[in-house]
């Protein structure tokens, strides 16, 4: 039997995988230390739905027979992970993050959990979530069946949302790498709160079949994880093209570093305004340096801004319209008044009186975001913010609380489609702090690539919480 | 065959491991919804202000 020291639980998935080849440890003796921290510590952070060792275990033990053949079948393969409680698990309780939803059972496994089981990955559990993913805006960080999502750098302050369970239970290193899911904010969200790598694809390619709908034009599923790297390997293998997701783009991303374009040739745009007033004070000299960082990778850095839009008002009203037919019936019921959040229960009632128009307005000026974003990546090829202004505010503090004004640069590269990945890139309050590059449709390689050099250059992305 | 449906595959044994669900709380007062009424209303404003030619048709649905 192996003994793991505390190391083990913060390395990278493809040092965990070549401890299995070289057979320091067996997938099954990883699995079943990595399910027991997880169960350990997951309710902590309020970050773990459902246990899934006994299935974990028995998929472990698949993938020790297959790497003693070496018969390897993916950057992923014997190596833990989990996912949010918003994709379908077969057989198990897919509640969420929702009350109303808490004895939902599906026949099948999402898309993605299919893939992932084919290429050999082990899914440990399911991690908690803001209740619906946050439609209809919530007001309190304890908008969700477990509880709020803690922070394990301080577990007085939030995880982020709405993959809460996704970021923390990264971050605690529960879990190698989990999957997340973003409508407007919700990896990178939580991957800054949390000092983790989040990378939110371009929209349609990764299958959303067997998630939970809460907007068809923005729905998107991604990899947190312990690095840019990290995050590319595992896109390798979760995207992909899926005839039963309308929005399903037909591509894939292959990881393959060696190709990737020499800093030297990389033009970042970015605006020293979003490194200024968009920050907060406590926050300023960590981003200040995170500029200086990135200027450091050789990149020619461009001034200049997002196009101007409506981009939080159009982004609200599309959810708005479509997450109210998907949930009709749950108003219908009177079973949204279980929902934790008053503010969003108001909300979601609220998408029953929204006018067509407004919802067509915004549908027709998001052809106009998207040409604008099309035309600003003529000139650049990858666009740097703060992923957000400052660190994780209080569980206890309303998320209504006025703060940095920010750059509007999470509903804009949503509602354009684009991919981002935040990378961690200090510390302010003792909170993990991040920045985001945002790049144009299927420009992951170029986002993993300026990560990866980003996170040769740092170390912000290998600090640690000390744990309770 | 159909498999054999135990409390193991339904996933109650997994059950425990669940938070402790957060209770039902009262309908949201008449204020939430006035706010959330006001958001909608300002969101609407806010879109009026673009400029949004006549012949554009929205985006499509599916594709990025």
């Amino acid at each position: 039997m192996a003994n793991f020291d505390a190391d083990i639980f913060f390395s990278s998935v493809s040092e965990l995988q070549a401890g299995i080849k070289a057979r320091q440890y067996s997938s099954v003796e990883l699995t079943r230390a990595f399910c027991d921290r997880l169960e350990r510590l997951g309710p902590r952070f309020n970050a773990l739905a459902v246990s899934l060792k006994h299935e974990a275990l028995r998929q472990a033990h698949d993938a020790d027979g297959d790497i003693l053949r070496d018969r390897v079948r993916s950057p992923l393969a014997g190596v833990p992970y989990a996912v949010k409680d918003l994709l379908a698990v077969a057989k198990h309780p897919t509640t969420w993050g929702a009350r109303p939803f808490a004895g939902q059972v599906f026949d099948e496994d999402a898309f993605v959990v299919k893939k992932l089981a084919r290429a050999g990955a082990v899914l440990i559990g399911k991690l908690s979530m803001v209740e619906l993913a946050g439609g209809g805006g919530y007001r309190f960080a304890a908008a969700s069946l477990q509880g709020p999502g803690l922070n394990p750098w301080d577990t007085t302050r939030w995880s982020g949302g709405s993959s809460s369970g996704s970021g923390s239970a990264v971050a605690a290193g529960l879990v190698p790498w989990a999957v997340g899911t973003e409508t407007s904010g919700s990896i990178l969200t939580p991957a800054a709160f949390c000092g983790v790598t989040g990378l939110r694809p371009t929209y349609g390619l990764v299958s959303r079949t067997g998630a939970m709908a809460l907007s068809w034009t923005l729905d998107k599923i991604g990899p947190m994880a312990r690095s840019a790297e990290d995050c590319g390997r595992i896109l390798h293998v979760m995207s992909g093209a899926d005839g039963d997701d309308p929005g399903s783009a037909g591509k894939r991303f292959f990881h393959n570093p060696q190709f990737a374009p020499p800093m030297g040739e990389l033009r970042v745009g970015y605006n020293p305004a979003d490194f200024d007033t968009g920050v907060t004070p406590e926050a300023r000299p960590a981003f200040d340096a995170a500029l200086q960082a990135v200027r450091g990778l050789g990149v020619k850095m461009v001034e200049t801004k997002l196009p101007d839009f409506p981009y939080g008002a159009m982004v609200s009203t599309i959810i708005a319209g479509e997450m109210g037919s998907i949930f009709e019936d749950l108003v219908a019921s009177g079973d949204v008044d279980k929902l934790a959040d008053k503010r969003q229960i108001a909300g979601i009632k609220m998408t029953q009186e929204l006018p067509a128009k407004d919802y067509l307005r915004a549908m027709r000026l998001r052809r106009l975001v998207q040409q604008a974003f099309r035309e600003m990546f003529y000139d650049i090829d990858l666009f740097l913010t703060p992923a957000r202004g400052g660190p994780a505010g209080k569980i206890s503090e309303p998320l209504d609380t006025p703060g940095p004004s920010g750059s509007p640069v999470i509903p804009a590269g949503n509602l354009a489609g684009l991919p981002a990945i935040s990378l961690p890139c200090g510390f302010a309050q003792n909170m993990p702090v991040a920045i985001s590059f945002l790049g144009p449709a299927f420009g992951e390689h170029r986002l993993v690539a300026a990560g990866m050099a980003f996170q040769s250059a740092t170390d912000w992305h290998k600090r640690r919480p000390k744990l309770p | 065959m159909p498999a054999k449906v135990t409390r193991r595959r339904l996933g109650l044994l997994a059950a425990p491991l669940m938070a402790k669900p957060v209770p039902a709380q009262e309908p949201p007062a008449a204020d939430d919804l006035e706010i959330q009424r006001q958001n909608q209303r300002r969101a609407r404003e806010s879109m009026a202000k673009a400029a949004l030619p006549r012949h554009i048709e929205p985006a499509t649905v599916f594709k990025a």
